[in-house]
């Protein structure tokens, strides 16, 4: 449609776009006056973006760049939209009652990622926080490019819009809240409160995501969303530990969620002492240092370091080398305060690089394999390293055997394996690294 | 100085009364006392000490010459001697030794090390072996230093006589004659353990722990069963090598036990935010295991709520929380006390501050503070008698509190079970059996029962 009469599709835009403006200026004056003066963008809430001829459209436009339809597979779909709802549930209350916050809906340790909550200079007055997070909490606000990014002429990112199709600035985007950032963070504190821990791997929660908009990549552009993703992921994973190592508060450092957490949270099973003991699953699987205290958890290392191993074979020895340093500093977190912030810029800058080179990784079958291959292999140290790291080679396996499927033709018998990894990890809130290695361990002979 | 004998010693010969009058005091005099203490705390803290060490450090003897520094010190301290010297048939081979060997656990300390479990502890810690390890051997025989050890001395006796009652090379011959009173041998490394402060800070010194003795963390990480204690259950369960006395079992050894290891467990915490374990944080040992050892995520945990900051491990309820209700019962001044010492202590522990040191340092007294206080509370309650209206209070107060009590984990449960049988022991001493209060104390029992069927046996 975009093709064949963009004149006509310019100028209705336009119109929903006046639309709004009149609008806003009928209803608040002010805020118009405000809007034209302002240098800073400001949020106008979904509502604005809603028009049927815009992307509120009741059905997906098979022409043009953009589907039209996403407001409504946001709004029925999209769990992003259900966000703030679930800040009034009972789970909500009982947290905030324990973080002596006040109620959740109003407290802005939950609504920084609950909703958009920009800072009261970015707000309009149509903007609600009880929407969730809706377009601008993702796209960014609005008012200075909503009436001209139609036309795009010079690109989205010359108007103040962030470019999604760039998979970096998506992954950064996306972990702000799914990982944390500078003001952003699911730290230990809000854990034992009731917050569930952060889970996320791009390419998967994409996949995941009811999708709003036109896939326009080629065949392997899943290998290198995962790839991508999890070089983001460990350079901002890095930079919120250096964060947290800079800080000084008797209790603020070192923080538990930064460690693996089944190194702590496991039952203590007390077998009959004597000739008949028998060492606890724990004590079996062996402590790599100081028997009681918690290791630090690689899962943002590990996984992306078996990519290194088959796509960049010489660059892995050098991330193992510094993560290795790393977690020895980890063992005095509060003596190596500063050393620990500074090896972690070291890794935050290494991965900055793993990132730029994914951008533009040639996937194929065989590298897929291989990259599969070698996580099998690595299946005891990666399932040693706790529930997280085995999260994300379980999200790899899949992301990685998607992209392998739709491309080279795919088993049930490795679908069939990635499922059980996904089941071995919901079966039981004890995680047990024996049984998901061996399982692990099994998609090696699943692909030949 | 190390951190540990800041907290623990050194000694001063007139330590114990002065302290022990003083705390006393201080118990009664409310936050001006407070004040006090906390100015005289490190002089104080010598109380604890002088009775835990008092063998070990003994003054010097009555009169003798000292000939050479070397041959003095030798001769001035007292020797471990081994069992064999007590176990002669005139002595005591037909009542206390028989009875120690054949059905008193402790006799068997030693051998333990040498079972599959005691193996496989040592593999983990990379001990050579757990029969030679000092970290062992202090509590499972006795470790007597070279210089204390007398030629029949053996280590492979576990623990025997003189674990308890001291080295016996100079009070053996005195003690033997009756008319000596027992207080005059103490001089000579002699324990009277029919004191039962002086009991308490014995048992406590293993099967709590003290400056040399500790199952820290990394023990129990390896595979060391956690330690729990009660003294009048304890010395209730412990074969008997003695003549039981009816007027020190039941509440009274009970409550001064109660305030015994929490003052021994404030000093631990004390010497473990000075020596931190790791991050800065005391020995975890000194926390509540279950609170972190749940399955994750664990919504019983987010139920029950925090005292402090969400995610920071509460320090043991179980040596306080039980104390604490039976004091709001019989004696509601003093729980308001130790509430606001506990309180000090919390805080410090929790708090945000940007000085690490200086937050480490007013915990670390903090602890202390109660430490000495409670101490000043065990010998108090060595003295209180408790009629039968408060102990029926205080049971049915507990009884009725099981629930939440049960809540604060398996080892305050159990806590709260011993307590209960301890007062009803001298309840029924006094007025007889009770049915109602039996109920009660049934109700407490299928409450703990139910929530750990897994833990508790008949």
């Amino acid at each position: 449609m975009m093709k064949n009469r963009p004149i006509l599709t310019t100028a209705l835009m336009s119109l929903a776009a006046f639309c709004i403006d009149v609008g806003i200026a009928g209803s608040e004056p002010r805020l118009a006056v405000a809007h034209q003066e302002s240098r800073v963008s400001l949020a106008l809430g979904s509502q604005s973006c809603a028009a049927p001829v815009c992307h509120g459209s009741s059905a997906a436009y098979a022409e043009g760049e953009v589907r039209r339809d996403e407001y409504g597979i946001w709004s029925s779909r999209d769990r992003h939209a259900r966000a703030y709802s679930v800040l009034l549930d009972e789970t909500a209350r009982r947290m905030a009652a324990n973080l002596g916050i006040g109620p959740a809906h109003k407290a802005g340790l939950c609504l920084d990622c609950h909703a958009f909550n920009p800072p009261a200079a970015q707000r309009s007055e149509l903007l609600r926080v009880t929407e969730g997070v809706g377009c601008e909490a993702c796209h960014g606000a609005s008012s200075l490019w909503l009436g001209s990014h139609v036309s795009a002429d010079g690109g989205r990112a010359a108007l103040g819009m962030d470019d999604h199709t760039d998979v970096e600035t998506r992954a950064v985007m996306c972990l702000s809240c799914h990982q944390g950032d500078a003001t952003k963070s699911v730290d230990h504190r809000l854990i034992a409160a009731g917050h569930p821990m952060l889970e996320f791997e791009l390419d998967t929660f994409e996949a995941l995501m009811p999708r709003h908009w036109k896939a326009t990549e080629d065949n392997w552009a899943g290998v290198r969303r995962w790839a991508t993703g999890q070089a983001v992921a460990l350079r901002e994973s890095m930079r919120q530990l250096q964060r947290r190592a800079s800080r000084t508060g008797w209790s603020q450092w070192p923080e538990f969620a930064d460690f693996e957490c089944s190194s702590c949270h496991h039952s203590l099973i007390v077998y009959a002492s004597g000739e008949d003991f028998q060492p606890s699953p724990r004590q079996r699987r062996g402590f790599s240092s100081t028997p009681g205290l918690p290791p630090w958890d690689p899962s943002r290392a590990i996984v992306l370091r078996q990519l290194l191993a088959v796509a960049q074979p010489g660059r892995s020895a050098e991330l193992d080398e510094e993560v290795k340093t790393l977690r020895d500093l980890l063992r005095s977190p509060r003596d190596n305060r500063v050393q620990v912030a500074d090896q972690a810029r070291r890794i935050a800058d290494l991965a900055d690089g793993y990132a730029e080179s994914f951008k533009t990784l040639q996937a194929n079958a065989q590298m897929v394999r291989a990259v599969l291959t070698q996580l099998a292999s690595q299946s005891s140290a990666i399932s040693d390293a706790g529930r997280r790291s085995a999260q994300q080679a379980t999200m790899a396996a899949d992301a990685l055997y998607a992209s392998y499927r739709h491309n080279a033709g795919g088993s049930a018998e490795v679908d069939a394996i990635v499922n059980r990894l996904y089941l071995n990890l919901q079966s039981s809130p004890a995680y047990d690294p024996a049984s998901f290695g061996q399982i692990l361990r099994e998609l090696e002979s699943g692909l030949r | 100085m190390s951190p540990w004998q800041r907290i623990f010693g050194p000694l001063s010969p007139d330590a114990p009364q002065r302290a022990g009058r003083l705390s006393v005091r201080l118990l009664r005099a409310g936050r001006k006392g407070a004040l006090m203490l906390l100015l005289t705390a490190p002089a104080l803290g010598l109380l604890w000490t002088a009775l835990r060490t008092l063998p070990a450090q003994a003054a010097a003897p009555n009169g003798s010459a000292p000939a050479s520094p070397q041959q003095s010190q030798t001769a001035n301290q007292p020797q471990y001697v081994g069992i064999g010297r007590c176990a002669s048939a005139p002595c005591h081979g037909n009542d206390a030794f028989p009875v120690w060997q054949e059905e008193d656990r402790h006799s068997k300390a030693y051998e333990l090390l040498f079972n599959r479990h005691s193996r496989s502890i040592a593999d983990v810690l990379e001990l050579e072996s757990p029969e030679t390890s000092p970290r062992c051997l202090t509590c499972h025989s006795v470790l007597a230093p070279a210089a204390q050890r007398a030629d029949s001395f053996d280590v492979s006796q576990g623990v025997g006589c003189e674990a308890c009652h001291g080295p016996a090379s100079q009070w053996r011959v005195p003690h033997t004659d009756e008319s000596v009173p027992r207080e005059s041998l103490v001089g000579m490394g002699f324990v009277p353990t029919k004191d039962l402060g002086r009991r308490a800070q014995q048992c406590l010194s293993c099967h709590l722990g003290d400056a040399e003795r500790q199952v820290d963390h990394e023990l129990i990480a390896a595979g060391h069963p956690e330690l729990t204690f009660e003294l009048d259950t304890f010395t209730a369960r412990m074969p008997p090598h003695w003549e039981r006395d009816a007027s020190s079992a039941g509440a009274r050894q009970w409550a001064l036990g109660q305030a015994a290891a929490l003052a021994q467990s404030m000093r631990l915490l004390a010497g473990r935010i000075d020596k931190p374990m790791w991050g800065g944080f005391p020995d975890f040992a000194s926390f509540e295991c279950t609170s972190c050892h749940h399955y994750y995520p664990s919504l019983a945990r987010q139920r029950r709520g925090y005292e402090g900051r969400p995610g920071y491990p509460p320090v043991r309820p179980s040596r306080r929380i039980v104390l604490n209700r039976f004091l709001q019962t019989v004696e509601p001044g003093l729980q308001e006390r130790l509430q606001v010492y506990w309180r000090a202590v919390v805080d410090g522990l929790h708090s945000n501050r940007s000085e690490p040191q200086a937050a480490r340092e007013e915990t670390r007294q903090a602890a202390l503070d109660l430490a000495l206080w409670a101490e000043g509370l065990s010998q108090t309650l060595q003295s209180r008698d408790f009629s039968a209206s408060e102990l029926e209070a205080a049971i049915r107060s507990i009884s009725a509190d099981a629930e939440a009590l049960a809540a604060h984990g398996f080892r305050t449960a159990e806590q709260a079970k011993w307590a209960v049988d301890a007062l009803y022991i001298s309840y029924q001493a006094q007025s007889g059996p009770n049915p109602e209060i039996e109920q009660q104390i049934d109700r407490l029992e299928s409450v703990l029962r139910g929530r750990y069927p897994s833990e508790v046996s008949d």
